[in-house]
């Protein structure tokens, strides 16, 4: 099978998920969000010709396992206190990553050695205010998009609006 | 530099507050600031400041605004982007609603948040709002403080969390009114700004021509 205007490091040889493969699965899908399948410590590891002593993701995807630098397993610990509850302590414990979905991100701007080389950055979780009817909020809410100075899908940015709230937001009931 | 006129920005109101022991009341570093101010004005050329604490307040900015928002209330707020300006003064609030403007510090950590928080009123910080005020018309302010993550960029790679911890223990506002005497004297000391920089730039124009 032929494939035709592709990126030209799509099929690169290498031998771990790395910053230019979440960039073209963005470029493809618009999002990376990847399920972690298995989350492992493991020593002397072929990554890119070098061994590697680290921390490794597994997908349930079809992408090639990730390294995990200690900057993206804070993000997710600290993800999964906000989106899950979990306690600080539980949260680093990688065996309780299993089975979360993580957004993976490109940043061009990720320094390694002191150059600039980019990398892979997890996106960190939002926790957003709930929009309760009846709070002052919510009634500064439905006036402001009331008054066409905002839509839903920006106030959605700022709180969590349930499909109850929504509706009564947008029928002025 | 005739055609230069000076306004002082509000962000530095602090430094108007400080009496000096020259024949101006200026003091040390309000003179400092007026140097550095005129040879920026003559070169063209301003230093940028960068600062980890200062990467993280623009990087957070957004977010903070965001807060105050929810935690006042008031739904959604917008940054303002409108720069004032009069005769003595100069500033671009964070916020103008009807009834206060409001300016948001993100604090670096929680030994800064809480050092803030328990501290009288920072008094630079007062002067901003004072001035914020005198521009607007608005007769009330909130200097905010908030706690938030550090981004990686702001910090050399390494983000901070603070999320895990509740809004309402990384949030608090210190409520102020407009003092018309406080912006009198400040007034005074910009007015006496201009006749250091009058003379200042006549020493220079001597020397150099």
């Amino acid at each position: 099978m032929k494939e035709h205007n592709i990126d030209a490091m799509k099929y690169r040889k290498h031998s771990h998920l790395a910053g230019v493969d979440v960039a073209i699965i963005t470029a493809e899908k618009g999002k990376c969000i990847l399920t972690i399948k298995d989350a492992y410590y493991s020593k002397g590891v072929d990554v890119s010709g070098n061994k590697t002593d680290g921390y490794f993701l597994e997908f349930e995807e079809d992408v090639m396992d990730m390294v995990c630098n200690s900057s993206n397993r804070k993000m997710i610990a600290n993800n999964l206190v906000l989106e899950k509850g979990l306690s600080l302590l539980d949260s680093r414990n990688i065996g309780n990553w299993i089975g979360t979905k993580v957004e993976l991100q490109f940043d061009e701007t990720i320094r390694m050695m002191g150059k600039v080389v980019g990398g892979i950055r997890v996106k960190g979780f939002k926790a957003l205010p709930n929009l309760e009817p009846g709070s002052p909020n919510f009634d500064a809410v439905k006036k402001a998009l009331q008054g066409g100075n905002y839509t839903i899908e920006q106030v959605k940015t700022k709180y969590n609006v349930s499909e109850a709230v929504q509706k009564l937001l947008e029928n002025g009931k | 530099m005739e055609n230069k006129i000076y306004r002082h920005r509000a962000s530095q109101g602090g430094l108007l507050l400080t009496n000096g022991k020259d024949s101006l009341g200026l003091g040390v570093s309000m003179i400092t600031y007026l140097k550095k101010w005129y040879a920026e004005q003559k070169s063209g050329v301003r230093d940028e400041i960068d600062s980890k604490y200062f990467r993280k307040g623009n990087m957070c900015e957004d977010e903070a605004i965001d807060i105050c928002a929810e935690r006042f209330g008031l739904g959604i707020l917008e940054k303002n982007i409108v720069h004032f300006n009069d005769e003595h003064f100069q500033g671009t609030p964070d916020v103008i609603t009807d009834e206060f403007v409001i300016d948001t510090k993100c604090s670096w950590d929680y030994v800064t948040f809480l050092d803030a928080i328990t501290s009288p009123i920072n008094k630079d910080y007062e002067a901003q709002l004072q001035v914020y005020m005198h521009l607007t018309g608005v007769k009330k302010a909130k200097l905010v403080y908030v706690l938030l993550d550090t981004p990686a960029e702001a910090n050399y790679g390494n983000d901070i969390f603070y999320s895990h911890m509740p809004i309402n223990e990384r949030f608090y506002s210190f409520e102020l009114e407009y003092d018309p005497s406080m912006i009198e004297q400040m007034q005074n000391k910009v007015n006496n700004c201009k006749i250091f920089l009058k003379d200042y730039d006549a020493k220079i124009k001597l020397l150099l021509g």
